[in-house]
């Protein structure tokens, strides 16, 4: 199935699989994110909360390699990634399932998921096949047009693009955006299949609702965290949520 | 009729050898953004490497495909290591330049070792022709057609069935997501570069035979592909090869009406019409973005 690449490296397994510390991000003559310290472990969801503009995306493409860093250091499984480009992060372990969701519009469903894999020949097309068992709806669009796709699929099919290469880290950029609540729902109990098999998975979003599925929870105002705790504790008192996102 | 279908077939035959033109160009665009105007020079390069063997081996023109292919493929790469890669982080202008540098060291080598005559090469199967019906039917321009079909098939397989080709599609369709997800950079970059040079050379190939060559036609081909992208639509892989056979039916037939000199004249006046009035090309732009 779809899951984190077993390392046989045991120092490894001791780190994080992504951890964050100090990190600071610049988008044009702003600081859009300071200070940020967060880590997310094997196996585990961290749902980074924040509204609109709180630096939440910027700070996922920074991860990712989309944007700089100005100052701290991003370490994937113990290694410091900050000064490498996007595709080598990628091949260290990290899946991103961008905002807006961003397939390739022009390629059928197959080829979207074929196109980024790395594994030989056989093997990407099993991992097509287990993408298909996470998102049964995918498999009978196999030879659709991405932007053909519904809103939902779309997003699936984002998704699955990022586990193509069995990443360590998944990032999610807003996955629940226009996306009708039944819908949401599903998706979300699809991402604790993808965290039991092993994944890191940080999903950034405006939707408290992902709290439910998530292990930690973090939340984000204008560039800072304000507030981090375990997600059980914070999904009992959503009010404490709804406040630090606000800043009420 | 019959001058119809005279005009029709030189006109699909010449058509032909700028989609193949085309084709690399757009190939190379979609990879990595880089409008390369050496492309016409790698025709050049093709053809007189085609009439440099030609007299070498007493075979038809068609077998010296995969050495002149490959030998402008080489060329192709050696342009993108000079003149592409170490400016790919500068301004798009700076590899307009760098390529312009590049086609006329090209021109200049060609002209160093070939001479500045004019010069054929063997004719692809055969040389001479038969009739249909009222219609004299070049052996060329037939071998010319079909040989530039298969090439044009073998690369549509290659975009559509292999990885290289998603990997190529996935990163024309979105540079900065095709990265984030690990697709390497680099060596589509290098095979995008050798296909177009080999697709130069083989249209030089193609058209060293029945027209004559001569060093200083670069800029000649590099213009007909440019024309041919921007009415097929600025990185459409399908709309270049509809450009170019259309720019080559219209110059066909104008230059039978009107005379060559006016015929090359009205084609620029079509192409500003169609960058007043549609454009994003005929069959509109594939990325909205444009160099």
């Amino acid at each position: 199935m779809i899951g984190a690449e077993a390392t046989a490296d045991p120092a490894v397994g001791a780190a994080a699989a992504l951890s964050l510390s100090g990190v600071d991000v610049v988008r044009g003559a702003g600081r859009v994110a300071a200070g940020i310290d967060l880590q997310v472990e094997a196996g585990t969801i961290l749902a980074l909360l924040g509204a609109n503009g709180a630096g939440k995306s910027s700070l996922v493409q920074a991860i990712a390699g989309l944007l700089p860093v100005a100052a701290g250091t991003i370490a994937i499984a113990g290694t410091a990634v900050q000064d490498m480009p996007a595709d080598r992060r990628a091949r260290l372990g990290l899946g991103l399932a961008p905002e807006g969701r961003r397939v390739f519009p022009g390629m059928t469903v197959r080829d979207n998921l074929l196109a980024v894999c790395r594994a030989g020949r056989a093997a990407r097309h099993e991992r097509v096949a287990s993408v298909y068992e996470l998102f049964p709806q995918l498999a009978g669009k196999d030879r659709t047009l991405a932007w053909q796709l519904s809103g939902g699929q779309q997003q699936m099919l984002a998704i699955g693009r990022a586990l193509m290469n069995l990443p360590r880290v998944l990032l999610l950029d807003e996955p629940t955006l226009g996306l009708a609540p039944a819908v949401v729902a599903d998706l979300l109990e699809r991402l604790t299949w993808v965290a039991g098999s092993g994944t890191a998975v940080l999903i950034a979003e405006q939707n408290a609702a992902v709290v439910s599925v998530a292990h930690r929870a973090a939340v984000m105002r204008v560039g800072r965290i304000v507030l981090a705790d375990d997600a059980a504790r914070l999904a009992a008192a959503p009010e404490l949520i709804e406040r630090a996102m606000l800043g009420a | 009729m019959t001058d119809v279908l005279q005009l029709l077939l030189s006109a699909l035959s010449l058509g032909s050898t700028y989609a193949l033109v085309a084709l690399g160009f757009v190939l190379v665009l979609n990879a990595t953004n880089a409008v390369n105007f050496a492309q016409g020079e790698l025709v050049v390069a093709g053809g007189f490497l085609a009439v440099a063997l030609s007299p070498m081996v007493d075979l038809p023109g068609i077998v010296l495909l995969p050495a002149v292919m490959l030998g402008a493929g080489l060329i192709g790469v050696v342009l993108s290591l000079v003149a592409f890669l170490p400016l790919r982080r500068r301004p798009p202008t700076a590899v307009f330049i760098s390529t312009i540098a590049f086609g006329i060291i090209v021109q200049n080598a060609v002209l160093a070792v070939s001479g500045p005559e004019p010069a054929t090469a063997s004719p692809l199967l055969a040389a001479g022709g038969t009739r249909i019906g009222d219609t004299a039917v070049g052996w060329q321009s037939l071998a010319m057609i079909a040989t530039a079909a298969a090439l044009v098939g073998l690369l549509h397989l290659l975009l559509e069935r292999t990885q290289f080709g998603r990997r190529l599609r996935a990163t024309a369709q979105d540079p900065e997501i095709a990265r984030a997800l690990g697709i390497p950079v680099v060596p589509l970059i290098l095979v995008a570069f050798a296909l177009a040079g080999a697709l130069a050379g083989a249209a030089g190939l193609l058209v060293a035979n029945q027209f004559f060559l001569s060093p200083s036609d670069g800029a000649n081909y590099m213009l007909k592909a440019y024309i041919a992208v921007v009415i097929g639509g600025w990185g459409r892989t399908w709309g270049a090869v509809l450009g170019a056979l259309l720019i080559a039916v219209f110059e066909s037939f104008a230059a039978a009406a009107v005379g060559h000199l006016a015929a090359e004249a009205l084609l620029y006046l079509v192409l500003l019409a169609v960058l007043l009035f549609r454009p994003s090309g005929i069959l509109g732009e594939a990325a909205g973005r444009r160099a």
